[in-house]
């Protein structure tokens, strides 16, 4: 080492140089754990922040004219879009593909000189990302397949193939191909059991023979055709939903400019099984929408739907008709007698109702400036809770005691022509009038945007670009969309992140830019009226079963179970932790503190992990076993020791001389004996309880079972009694008073328990026992925060001034005296601090909290229901969210409140260290 | 105590008057209660506090006891019996515990748990019996114990071998003897032979798809390059046919040997020999017998592999993840934490800044382990990672290399999360060094990283060394950022092996943490796997432990040294 010194010492500049190069090196990484820190909570509010991004359409962009149909392929960047273009070359039509925003065809694919025979449809194929599936009028099938290389699309005719090898002639005459793909919109209907499976090998259909199902032995018949045609195809607007496994239902509505929708027809698909031959029987029935009471025919029908068997008609008076529909008949049994008919509440005019969301919400707007949403099954509900199975309803009307509950309210624009839902992830609803367009998130009615026609602008693209589209030139004005043509149709992409607005033959896209719908201010912490609910509430549920699941975003319940078992684990360990800190620095001899405070200290480093199996496997089923016991333990243990001290102290008040005994270690050895016995007492004390109060098995009696209200009570007043009968000052026969409260004290509790009986614990405060619960969790979790508790508190006590106990003990005071009015005070500002840490810990702790709490989201007093925390919730879901998405960034959202609540906890406790320290020198 | 003291001799305190006013307040009220308890007023509230450690140090020892003794449970061999139940019905099996559970009637009563395997025969794995039901309770010298490589362990006897029936204990311990060394020859070959060829060839078609994506992007790539990976290609298949071939013949030729066992039904299995772990008849063996097999469990249990989906075998690959994993997290943390502690102490002016740094510190200490596992998440894993990948590895994509959870992610996870371990002792170290050593050596016209170097860093080496160990005390132990940050049930590969570069830090990996809650959780049985579960946990805290009584060493040790020294 002294060699070294000695070379360094050479060269003198080489030496400053080094030390100035090592002293930049240091204080930048000194520097680092602020960076650290400061780049922690950024990168976590920069994770979040999408999530208050306001939702808006933008990058306007005009695609060109076109007429008739046009369809949107999803694509995951840009649009693959399908237009039928008017070709004025060849007086026809043709079908094609375009990608993103090139103005020229990636491919013309159809071409047909009868315009009057130019509908298509499109659909997916369920499952099958890559292949759509296109109809035309006259029974031509094309299969647009993704091309691996390029993700671009391609169309391939696979029409020879599907009449002649799949279909019978039979059945080629009953499905033409527009048919086909209305049914097998959005791909639902096409993979539904029974439909034809026929496999193949012959290319190209052969590609598709595994998903592509073509449903077979189903005349839909006459109607359609005279919808789908080219002339009259903007004039209707054609939807389909699945209702369950067996039945689909077909809407189509007329539409009329600036008018809303009118119902034409109303198609039920019914398919079932026969139970004999297992033959697949397939029905569709043309609903009778219009056939009304008699009181009623002079309103419009707005709405229809079933929820389950039975078919609701919603009323432009706001009212809600109820039938019964027979599927032997196809008739809808719609005579007054049995049918209900109720008024919606607050919309005694309706101008639109639409079904939404795979009919299990309908959208509601009066035309008067008020919108809702009503949860379609609801209804069913409802009907059944009032009225048993047959409603009555002679006289119309529903009782007024059940008034129809909204999912929610909220104002809107007062013109809608019509309604537009995405696609069932972003819950986006769109309400597109002549003024204007407006949009509301369908799970809570916050209105996302709201856009006047003026307002939206789209760049509209070079027109020797455009040339191809044939523009009509007298719609070159600078901002077509704010022309006062009709609004022809509005349509999103299958991704529902691009808008497609065709006014007047010019086709504009919008991106969407509503990704973060579902996580809004009172989505994560109000309470929300969600789908399938009876009322709104706080919920989370965040993994999702399906594409059209309604994700519940509620991070109240989350951070409810945070505190709750923060707290109760405080409770557990905040008198354990401070108490023991007491004695070890007050009362217990050197020797012995210097094996215990290291050896509880160690405690802090003990994994949770391993906690959290014992807490789990061990205890929980040990407390289960002795509810009361534990109950009783935990809120009396100390009074017992408390009797024990004091007897033992009569008995041998001479010898112990004030701190000689208190300082040995034979003392412990008293306290561990008086804590055994009363453990087993009252364990003993509870099992007895348990059978003679409780039946054997509390947990019957929590869940509802036969029991005796009172002695719960009792038993959960009884520190409380005890507290108060010792708090009255009593002076004359105070040891005696004292002791007698012991055997007053439970008696008194148990009365007062029988005679407030009547308030229901069980309900109120107790109830239904889970196994992996609060108070598990408050002991297994209040045993990891004990040591930093006791360790920190302890630091404070030893560090109050000898001085002022050796004054309080000169003065003549006792040792509890000196410690309890002279040593706590002045270290309570440290203990405070303590329990402060302790709470931070409490609040991040996260294993034990995954294994031991159940990790159900629920909001109760109950100490013997489970709990998910926020730090569990993550630990859970963060490693299958997917990175970017609202589950995702809400997460991060709950790892930013965590950082939030313990940089505060953390900053108090650090203040209060700083204060306690400078007090203490001031001693 | 010395130096408060002082400070009471030198300041007045603000607090005095009030808590003179509250002694003479008691001695007042001690005055006027002249009981016999007159000087120990509050004598009883001693024996609450009292209580109060009591407990805590009874659930300390509860808690251990239970851990080490269900974890020396785990490994030692209990005795087989052989149960008659009142309805005649016989058992052959381990007896476990008491456990309650209601009957028929709803009513708890006791039950014995008895362990009976054999999860491939028709019987139950765990019989429940009532204790007062059991006839007769005998341990019979022949039945065996036979831990296998499937299907847990089987208890029963051995009916015939490859020699014929009712072979001799010295047959059957030579056939599993050689049929452990049958199946060690397969493995060596396999590891040996086989998985460099596999990770040859991953590379070469790595390399291929490279070429590939070069020429798609118009990159002039000259066809030989292709032909020559592509023959070097095919070279490797036919040596990797070769001796997938070889052991091939290995296997049948292990086939030959069987094992017929039958269970106390009467039920007979048969099944291949190499598939015999470990096999003995627990009721002949005497207390060293025992011990033997205890101790051969032990060092299963340490340096095997893991069998049976995590729940029986060895916790090797969890052990060695979370030795490696912590290693690396100490490279990270050690020069950080040092130097930091460094700046606050021996170069920033104490000023705006080191409180600055001083709040950052307290802060990262008390942030919530799982806010740095959502943190390394979203920027190790899938800012910084991804941005490597894009760099380095774009002909993995789209599989993700360092996109995803790896041990170097979780490793400086961690290593933010107990750099304030690190910081706050190195400070303290730093602190108890006399000023006056410094002076002496900027005297002797040492500059600042001299005297640095060689006075103050190695007098505070042992307070260094104790934070770091309590560190890894604190990183052993860390379960929750690990979820996110690339653990895993089972990983293919130790992030060391023989494959250049040897260490691969992009690499998922076991650990023991991770294992206690993954086994004891989301297997198939939490009564079947508790004493696995048991022993990995006897491990861990074993290690957290070790690691802290080595702390607390140190810095007694310290303490010791410099207590002699005060006249610096």
């Amino acid at each position: 080492m002294k060699r070294k010194i000695y070379d360094a010492t050479l060269s003198h500049k080489s030496r400053l140089m080094a030390d100035k190069i090592a002293t930049i090196l240091i204080t930048m990484t000194g520097l680092l754990v602020i960076v650290a820190v400061v780049g922690m909570v950024f990168f976590l509010v920069k994770t979040v922040l999408p999530l208050a991004a306001s939702e808006k359409l933008n990058s306007g962009r005009f695609v060109g004219n076109t007429t008739g149909f046009f369809s949107v392929l999803q694509d995951d960047s840009s649009p693959a879009m399908l237009r039928l273009v008017e070709k004025d070359a060849f007086n026809g039509c043709a079908l094609e593909l375009y990608m993103g925003s090139d103005p020229v065809p990636l491919q013309v694919f159809y071409v047909t000189k009868n315009v009057s025979n130019s509908a298509f449809t499109l659909s997916e194929i369920p499952n099958e990302d890559k292949i759509r599936c296109v109809g035309t009028a006259d029974s031509k099938f094309f299969i647009l397949e993704k091309n691996n290389l390029n993700s671009q699309f391609e169309a391939t005719l696979a029409e020879n193939q599907l009449t002649r090898q799949f279909l019978t002639e039979e059945e080629n005459q009953a499905i033409s191909a527009p048919q086909l793909a209305v049914l097998s919109a959005k791909g639902y209907l096409a993979h539904r059991s029974g439909l034809l499976t026929r496999a193949s090998d012959t290319a190209p259909i052969a590609r598709l023979a595994p998903t592509l199902n073509i449903r077979s032995k189903l005349n839909f018949g006459e109607a359609f055709p005279e919808f789908l045609d080219s002339k009259n195809a903007d004039q209707f607007q054609i939807k389909s939903y699945i209702l369950d496994e067996h039945r689909t239902l077909i809407s189509i509505k007329e539409k009329k400019p600036l008018e809303p929708l009118t119902f034409k027809k109303l198609y039920l698909l019914n398919q079932s099984e026969n139970a004999i031959t297992g033959e697949k029987i397939a029905a569709q029935f043309d609903l009778p929408i219009h056939i009304l009471p008699e009181q009623l025919r002079s309103l419009k029908v707005l709405e229809a739907f079933f929820v389950g068997d039975e078919f609701w008609r919603i009323m432009s008076n706001g009212q809600i008709l109820r039938g019964v529909f027979n599927s032997e008949t196809g008739l809808i049994d719609s005579t007054i007698n049995s049918v209900s008919l109720f008024q919606l509440p607050k919309f005694d005019s309706l101008k639109n109702a639409t079904l939404t969301l795979g009919a299990s919400v309908v959208f509601l707007d009066n035309g008067k400036g008020n919108c809702a949403a009503l949860d379609a099954a609801w209804l069913g509900r409802r009907i059944k809770i009032e009225t048993g199975v047959v409603p009555d309803s002679s006289n119309g009307n529903l009782p007024e005691s059940s008034p129809v509950s909204y999912l929610w309210q909220s104002s809107c624009s007062t013109n809608s022509n019509e309604i537009q839902i995405s696609n069932p992830k972003f819950r986006l609803v769109l309400k597109a009038s002549a003024d204007e367009l407006e949009a509301f998130d369908i799970t809570t009615g916050r209105k996302l945007f709201n856009y006047s026609w003026t307002e939206l602008k789209a760049e509209r693209e070079p027109t020797e670009n455009i040339k191809h589209w044939q523009i009509d030139e007298t719609e070159t004005s600078a901002n077509p969309l704010d022309s006062k043509s009709i609004l022809n149709r509005v349509t999103f992409s299958d991704d529902g992140k691009s808008l497609f607005i065709q006014k007047n033959k010019s086709l504009f896209s919008f991106a969407v830019h509503a990704e973060h719908i579902s996580a809004s201010a009172r989505s994560l912490f109000g309470r929300v009226h969600y789908e399938g609910y009876d009322s709104s509430s706080y919920s989370w549920q965040s993994t999702s079963g399906g594409d059209d699941f309604q994700t519940k975003y509620s991070i109240v319940p989350l951070i409810w179970g945070t505190f709750k078992a923060t707290l109760y684990s405080l409770m557990f360990a905040i008198p354990l932790g401070i108490f023991s800190a007491i004695y070890s620095s007050e009362i217990l001899d050197r020797s012995t503190r210097n094996i215990i405070k290291p050896a509880i200290e160690m405690m802090a480093s003990l994994p949770s992990v391993v906690l959290g199996y014992i807490a789990a496997i061990i205890f929980a089923p040990w407390i289960e076993k002795n509810v009361v016991g534990v109950l009783l333990a935990g809120l009396s243990t100390p009074f017992v020791l408390y009797l024990w001290g004091n007897f033992l102290s009569r008995i041998s008040a001479n010898q112990i001389s004030a701190r000689g005994l208190y300082a040995s270690r034979r003392l412990l050895m008293f306290v561990f004996a008086g804590f055994l016995l009363s453990l087993f007492l009252l364990l003993r004390l509870g099992t007895f309880i348990e059978h003679t109060a409780f039946g054997g098995d509390i947990r019957h009696f929590l869940s509802g079972g036969p029991g005796s209200e009172g002695v719960l009570w009792g038993i959960l007043i009884l520190p409380l009694v005890l507290l108060v009968l010792w708090s009255i000052p009593v002076n004359r026969f105070k040891k005696m008073y004292r002791s007698l409260a012991f055997v007053a004290g439970p008696i008194l509790s148990v009365c007062i328990g029988l005679l407030v009986a009547k308030t229901e614990v069980r309900n109120n405060i107790l109830g239904a026992y889970s196994q992996r619960n609060t108070l598990v969790i408050a002991v297994a979790m209040g045993f990891a925060i004990i040591p930093i508790i006791y360790s920190l508190a302890e630091d404070a006590i030893t560090s109050v001034p000898a001085s002022l106990r050796a004054a309080s003990l000169a003065c003549g005071a006792s040792v509890w005296q000196t410690t309890a009015r002279v040593v706590l005070p002045t270290a309570a500002s440290g203990i405070f601090s303590a329990v402060m840490v302790g709470l931070g810990r409490g609040i991040g702790e996260t294993m034990i909290a995954v294994m031991a709490t159940g990790n159900s989201a629920l909001m109760g007093l109950n100490p013997f229901e489970g709990l998910r925390s926020l730090s569990a919730n993550i630990a859970v879901e963060l490693p299958e969210a997917p990175q970017g998405g609202t589950h995702y960034r809400i997460l991060f959202f709950s790892a930013l409140m965590l950082f939030c609540f313990t940089f505060v906890l953390n900053s108090l406790a650090e203040f209060l260290r700083a204060k306690y320290r400078a007090r203490s020198k001031a001693l | 105590m010395n130096s408060t003291n002082n400070s009471q001799n030198n300041k007045p305190s603000l607090n005095t008057p009030n808590v003179t006013t509250s002694i003479e307040k008691m001695s007042q009220k001690n005055h006027h209660s002249t009981s016999l308890m007159g000087r120990e007023e509050g004598v009883p509230w001693i024996w609450v506090c009292g209580g109060a450690l009591i407990t805590i140090l009874v659930m300390i020892l509860a808690l251990f006891g239970v851990i080490l003794s269900g974890g020396a449970q785990a490994l030692w061999p209990k005795s087989i019996y052989s149960l008659t139940a009142e309805n005649q019905s016989q058992f052959l099996g381990i007896a476990f515990r008491m456990t309650s559970s209601p009957d028929a009637k709803g009513i708890d009563t006791q039950r014995m748990m008895i362990f009976s395997g054999n999860q491939d025969f028709a019987t139950p794995e765990f019989v429940y019996i009532d204790p007062n039901q059991i006839k007769t309770a005998l341990q019979n010298p022949d039945s065996w114990y036979i831990e296998r490589l499937e299907w847990g362990p089987f208890i029963g006897t051995i009916y015939e071998n490859s020699a014929g029936p009712n072979p001799t204990v010295e047959a059957i311990e030579s056939d599993i003897a050689m049929g452990l060394q049958r199946l060690k020859n397969i493995h060596n070959l396999e590891a040996q032979g086989i998985s460099p060829l596999n990770s040859k060839i991953e590379a070469l078609r790595i390399e291929r798809r490279g070429y590939a994506r070069k020429k798609s992007q118009g990159i002039v790539i000259s066809d030989s390059e292709i032909q020559k990976i592509d023959s070097e290609l095919t070279t490797i298949l036919a040596r990797h046919a070769k001796i997938s071939e070889q052991i091939q013949l290995l296997r049948q030729d292990d086939d030959k040997f069987k094992f017929s066992l039958r269970d106390s039904a009467g039920t007979v299995k048969t099944i291949p020999v190499s598939h015999i772990v470990r096999a003995f008849q627990p009721n002949k063996l005497g207390i060293f017998g025992r011990l033997k097999i205890f101790f051969s469990r032990l060092w299963e249990f340490v340096s095997g592999e893991p069998r049976e989906a995590n729940s029986a075998g060895g916790v090797f690959p969890a052990l060695f993840g979370t030795v490696a994993m912590t290693f690396l997290m100490t490279l990270a943390v050690m020069p950080i934490g040092i130097l930091t502690a460094v700046y606050i102490r021996e170069i920033a002016s104490q000023g705006m800044l080191v409180s600055l740094v001083r709040i950052a510190v307290g802060n990262l200490a008390g942030v919530p382990s799982i806010v740095y596992g959502v943190f390394g998440l979203g920027f190790f894993c899938y800012t910084i990672g991804t941005s490597i990948d894009k760099l380095f590895y774009e002909d993995k994509l789209p599989t993700a290399t360092f996109g995803t959870g790896g041990i170097l992610w979780a490793s400086l996870t961690l290593a933010m999360l107990t750099v304030p371990v690190v910081i706050v002792s190195t400070e303290e170290a730093l602190s108890s060094v006399p000023r006056t050593l410094r002076e002496a050596s900027y005297g002797c016209g040492a500059t600042r990283l001299q005297t640095l170097l060689y006075i103050v860093l190695p007098r505070a080496m042992p307070g260094i060394m104790t934070g770091l160990i309590l560190a890894m005390a604190r990183g052993v132990g860390e379960v929750a950022p690990l979820l996110m940050t690339g653990v895993v049930k089972l990983a293919p590969s130790l992030p060391v092996d023989s494959v250049f570069p040897y260490v691969h830090l992009e690499r998922s990996f076991m650990h023991l943490g991770f294992h206690i809650y993954d086994v004891g959780f989301q297997s198939r049985s939490t009564e079947a796997t508790r004493p696995m579960v048991f022993a990995s946990t006897s491990l861990l805290i074993a290690i957290v432990l070790t690691l802290n009584f080595a702390a607390i060493k140190i810095r007694s040790r310290l303490r010791k040294r410099f207590e002699g020294r005060g006249a610096f």
